[in-house]
């Protein structure tokens, strides 16, 4: 591979990318509970699950299952993406902000901006 | 006789970017999600990547080519009943390496890249392997030069095989028609080849023709019952290159280095998700927890039937 081709390579890679961000294809939320839920369930094998916290922009959610189990769900791309993460969590608290480890670093931390109700339900879950 | 043949791959590349402009218009009023901006970009840069990796190994790959080759059964040279036949049986070399590059983690760490996205488009098709050279599949194709096809020949056989195999990644087609369904690859039952629903789990490994598939009991059909879920059972989460590409190798090194020395091996050459002590799941598991899940389903409802025909 000559150096031309490389460079207009990369230059098309980024041209492509940029009209796919220009356009705004992608976005993506999680609908409800029910959604989260489903997610969970069908990214996790054998997690089946109950309930689930949602981050105020319905990009992350922590799902628990009727085996006490949890998973950490975050968007990634046009879709969501998850880990089943263990008690203790580590966490760390930034005003409104909760950030949890989901102890991978390659998947790194989830961010969740959460009402006071879900914040309750978000310290009992931990 | 020596000729210069070009690369398909490399003629094609115009057409690639054009195709994939056109989805994404396509796309966005179909679907909005099917693409997405940093997923595009992963996928396009792990596509130059593998261009670059596959310059550095071709030495290797035609050393041992000729290496065979200077043993050959039949001087076939570039006669031109070798081109089809080389493209057929190319074709079934690609079905078993594609099918062991499933089936043994070793293969699979190097695969596993193409699988690596959890969106479906044409894109995802430039996600090729970096690291297919620290793999035993090279060893597959050894026979056709032994056989006597020219390695050039079936350079370029293979290449026309991987161009045919682009427009396959994508949902903007449905179904070919029925004749074509039977014989050739399509993107309805290469859709299902990217799945991660259980019931879809390693099937469809072929590159061309479909056949190969049913001849050998991995052909799965697309039914229209489920919404197919794509990526890998353990998925990424990561746009990270780097980390796309070479996250199974670290894997089984770091398997291979706890286990104890008599089950080492067995992460190289097992199916991926394999663990000597049980505690992960392969997708045979995973499919075999589906059907029992599928059968406990259906048995009530049977016997609600007969109940009912007994009354």
């Amino acid at each position: 591979m000559d150096w031309p081709i490389l460079i207009g390579s990369i230059i098309a890679i980024l041209l492509v990318s940029g009209l796919v961000a220009w356009l705004k294809l992608g976005e993506v939320k999680l609908d409800s509970v029910e959604d989260a839920c489903r997610w969970a369930d069908e990214l996790v094998p054998g997690f089946k699950a109950t309930d689930a916290i949602l981050a105020a922009d319905a990009q992350a959610a922590l799902v628990s299952s009727d085996d006490d189990r949890l998973v950490l769900l975050k968007r990634h791309g046009a879709q969501f993406v998850g880990r089943v993460v263990t008690r203790p969590l580590s966490v760390l608290q930034q005003g409104q902000y909760w950030q949890i480890q989901s102890g991978e670093r390659f998947f790194g931390t989830v961010t969740f901006h959460v009402d006071k109700n879900n914040r309750d339900k978000l310290l009992t879950l931990l | 006789m020596e000729i210069d043949l070009p690369s398909p791959t490399q003629l094609a590349v115009p057409a690639f970017i054009a195709l994939i402009l056109i989805e994404i218009f396509v796309m966005r009023l179909r679907d909005a999600r099917a693409y997405e901006a940093k997923d595009t970009l992963t996928s396009l840069g792990l596509g130059l990547g593998s261009t670059i990796a596959g310059a550095l190994a071709a030495g290797l790959f035609l050393f041992l080519a000729f290496s065979v080759y200077q043993y050959r059964l039949f001087d076939i040279g570039f006669v031109w009943w070798a081109w089809p036949l080389a493209f057929v049986l190319d074709d079934f070399k690609y079905y078993w390496v594609h099918r062991f590059g499933h089936r043994m983690r070793w293969m699979w760490a190097a695969h596993v890249i193409h699988h690596s996205s959890q969106h479906y488009n044409l894109s995802t098709a430039l996600r090729q392997t970096w690291t297919g050279a620290l793999t035993p599949g090279i060893l597959f194709a050894l026979p056709l030069f032994w056989l006597g096809f020219h390695p050039l020949l079936v350079a370029f056989v293979g290449g026309l095989n991987l161009v045919y195999q682009f427009w396959i990644h994508t949902e903007a087609i449905g179904r070919m028609p029925r004749w074509f369904e039977a014989v050739m690859n399509t993107p309805s039952h290469h859709r299902v080849h990217h799945a991660t629903n259980p019931r879809y789990l390693d099937s469809n490994y072929a590159g061309v023709f479909i056949i190969w598939d049913k001849m050998f009991g991995t052909f799965e059909p697309e039914t229209d019952e489920e919404k197919i879920r794509y990526g890998i059972i353990k998925q990424l989460g990561s746009f990270n290159i780097v980390w796309a590409a070479f996250h199974e190798w670290v894997g089984i090194f770091q398997d291979m280095w706890r286990a104890p020395w008599r089950h080492k091996l067995g992460y190289l050459l097992q199916p991926p998700g394999w663990t000597h002590d049980g505690s992960r799941d392969t997708s045979d598991t995973i499919k075999q927890r589906w059907r029992m899940s599928q059968s406990a389903i259906e048995q009530p409802a049977t016997n609600n039937e007969q109940l009912q025909a007994a009354e």
